[in-house]
């Protein structure tokens, strides 16, 4: 096992590697990253050659890509235009409420896609097992934007239940329904199939023999069992929440990483748009790694594999 | 592991696309879709068919007209006008060029280096193959939507970067499929008695390999031209992909975000306009599926 997980931490560091290189390179190719780098009002001559300097890039390309990744982070090397603060800085207050809607939308849709997903399991050709396709046929069709917009103008603007944007807990509701919606259709759909091929094995058919209630069975042997690959799939899609809080986080102008990262977009402000992508990337990565770290801490069968 | 599952959520995302049998194997949702995707190739190429007004040209006395009123010029918007008093049916159509020719020219780049790439990998094995899966669980494992951002907010945003941001992504889907294909049929008999008759590498993989290939890759590239519309449309609507005042459905959509309580018909139908666009090639997808993949028939 601990090859395994050995085998998994290299591939996790060459990924984080991969995406820092393609980023450099993109830096690179914009033109002069030293200029890119220093403020507009206080660009010239003189600030950029010192720019240049500081980070390294007046000196060969491969030393360049260590030097710049290093000096990159020092809070006193590169700072935000817009901010005026430390890049990290900045990056990880947006990414703590970025976490926030994460989380919500996880918790929201784990507990919607469970009990539904058991239902429509047990209860195929159902209406909850129709709306359930249903559901996920819209689900991956509808551009996310478009669902909050959606959201926003009927909840917000016509019926003004909810806060149109923000940062609160009211203004969570919205931005986290539009993420869980993704969600659970996603998770409805594997926990349904797992279910299905749960039930029909031979212990859930030992169980039933032996006399037990159809809740045991279906709670005690069969729930267990099909909510391993879930619980993976759980960790798995935070990548596609950090992408959805992209895209979200604005419209809702939810103070996150994606709103930070679009708003610098926005701005030119391109310390912040590199910094900010190059540490969701991390982060995602990083949990890609735990999850299968724990995976295999849990189900004994991939450790051999 | 981690890319089993992955590739399970793919799989099992693909198959909740499919409506209660009767309708998405059927006959109808299959030529319904194939209709609607070849009316947005139609718009894209013709767009002035439908389009009564240049979708560039702003009026400004016309300001955010409900649909179906006659402006003070006696011209009539059927859905309505934007912010800039344009006709939103006329940028609706011609938005169609920019999401099809980006979607097309994205899908053909990302399938063309990801056939070659596991056309190599499955017919070589070993460190080859080895590599190129590596690149591929890397893709796989961080939201692709960051490097996109990165790309278009530094090195710019014109078609061409577009096509390249947008194909960049495609290409992983077909390396696997192409792959997994090349893996299987090169251990078959047909491949085994080319080879004792001293076929080259070159022509096993042209003559044999690919041409057995081609039913998955085409229900690949179905489901891949629905993602890369919407990674164009995400991109657009973050005002990194195509530029105002060219018309795309992204664009409108960001444009209309300031405007929602005034004009709801500058939110809703551009956005009906991706939807359906994606949902056709999903179908499409699965549609495709079910006539050329004898492997995956009857699966629900």
């Amino acid at each position: 096992m601990y090859r395994f997980i050995a085998h998994r931490v290299v591939q996790a560091i060459g990924t984080i590697m991969v995406v820092s290189i393609v980023i450099f390179m993109f830096v690179h190719a914009s033109g002069d990253p030293a200029a890119l780098l220093v403020p507009f009002d206080e660009a010239n001559l003189d600030t950029i050659e010192e720019m240049r300097e500081r980070l390294g890039l007046n000196r060969p390309l491969h030393v360049q890509y260590f030097t710049f990744m290093v000096g990159f982070w020092r809070s006193d090397n590169v700072k935000s235009f817009r901010y005026e603060e430390p890049v990290l800085t900045v990056v990880f207050r947006g990414l703590r409420w970025t976490l926030v809607l994460a989380g919500g939308a996880m918790a929201v849709g784990i507990l919607l896609a469970i009990p539904l997903g058991t239902y429509a399991a047990l209860n195929r050709g159902s209406y909850i097992d129709v709306l359930v396709r249903v559901v996920a046929v819209f689900g991956q069709s509808m551009p996310s934007f478009w669902v909050a917009m959606l959201l926003m103008l009927f909840i917000s603007v016509k019926l003004q239940i909810l806060p149109v944007s923000g940062l609160g807990f009211k203004n969570a509701i919205l931005p986290i329904a539009t993420l869980s919606f993704f969600q659970v259709a996603l998770l409805l759909r594997l926990f349904r199939s797992e279910m299905l091929e749960v039930i029909h094995t031979d212990y859930i058919r030992t169980a039933r023999a032996k006399g037990l209630k159809e809740s045991v069975v279906v709670y005690r042997h069969a729930f267990k069992n099909a909510a391993m690959p879930v619980v993976t799939m759980v960790g798995l899609q935070l990548g596609g929440l950090i992408q959805g809080a992209v895209v979200v986080e604005p419209i809702f102008a939810w103070p996150g990483l994606g709103f930070v990262l679009v708003n610098s977009i926005f701005l030119r402000d391109f310390p912040v748009v590199i910094a900010g992508a190059l540490i969701a990337a991390a982060l995602v990565s990083l949990i890609n790694l735990l999850v299968d770290t724990v995976y295999a801490f849990l189900d004994p069968r991939i450790r051999v594999s | 592991m981690a890319t089993q599952i992955r590739a399970m959520g793919y799989l099992l995302a693909r198959r909740g696309l499919r409506f209660p049998n009767r309708l998405s194997s059927g006959n109808f949702a299959f030529g319904g879709s194939a209709a609607l995707a070849l009316m947005f190739v139609f718009f894209a190429i013709w767009p002035q068919s439908l389009a009564q007004y240049d979708p560039t040209v702003n009026n400004l006395r016309a300001r955010h007209e409900p649909p179906g009123v006659v402006d003070a010029q006696g011209g009539r918007h059927l859905l309505g006008t934007d912010h800039m008093g344009r006709d939103v049916l006329s940028r609706l159509v011609w938005g169609a060029r920019a999401s099809m020719t980006i979607g097309g020219f994205g899908l053909l780049l990302g399938a063309t280096i990801g056939i070659s790439l596991g056309l190599v990998a499955g017919y070589r094995g070993g460190w080859t193959d080895r590599i190129v899966m590596r690149v591929v669980d890397a893709f796989l494992s961080f939201p692709y939507i960051l490097i996109a951002i990165v790309w278009a907010a530094l090195i710019g945003t014109d078609m061409k970067s577009l096509i390249l941001i947008v194909g960049v992504r495609g290409w992983v889907e077909f390396a696997r499929i192409t792959r997994a294909q090349a893996m299987s049929l090169r251990e078959r008999e047909y491949v085994t008695a080319a080879i004792a008759l001293g076929a080259s590498d070159l022509r096993i993989i042209f003559k044999h390999i690919l041409p057995n290939s081609v039913a998955s890759i085409l229900v690949v590239a179905g489901y891949e031209l629905g993602r890369l519309i919407l990674l164009e449309a995400t991109l657009s609507f973050l005002t990194i992909g195509i530029r105002p005042p060219t018309p795309a459905w992204g664009s409108m959509l960001s444009d209309a975000r300031n405007y929602m309580s005034q004009a709801w018909w500058t939110v809703l139908f551009p956005g009906m306009a991706i939807s359906l666009i994606v949902m056709s090639a999903n179908f499409l997808g699965d549609g495709l599926r079910d006539r050329l993949d004898p492997t995956l028939r009857g699966k629900k």
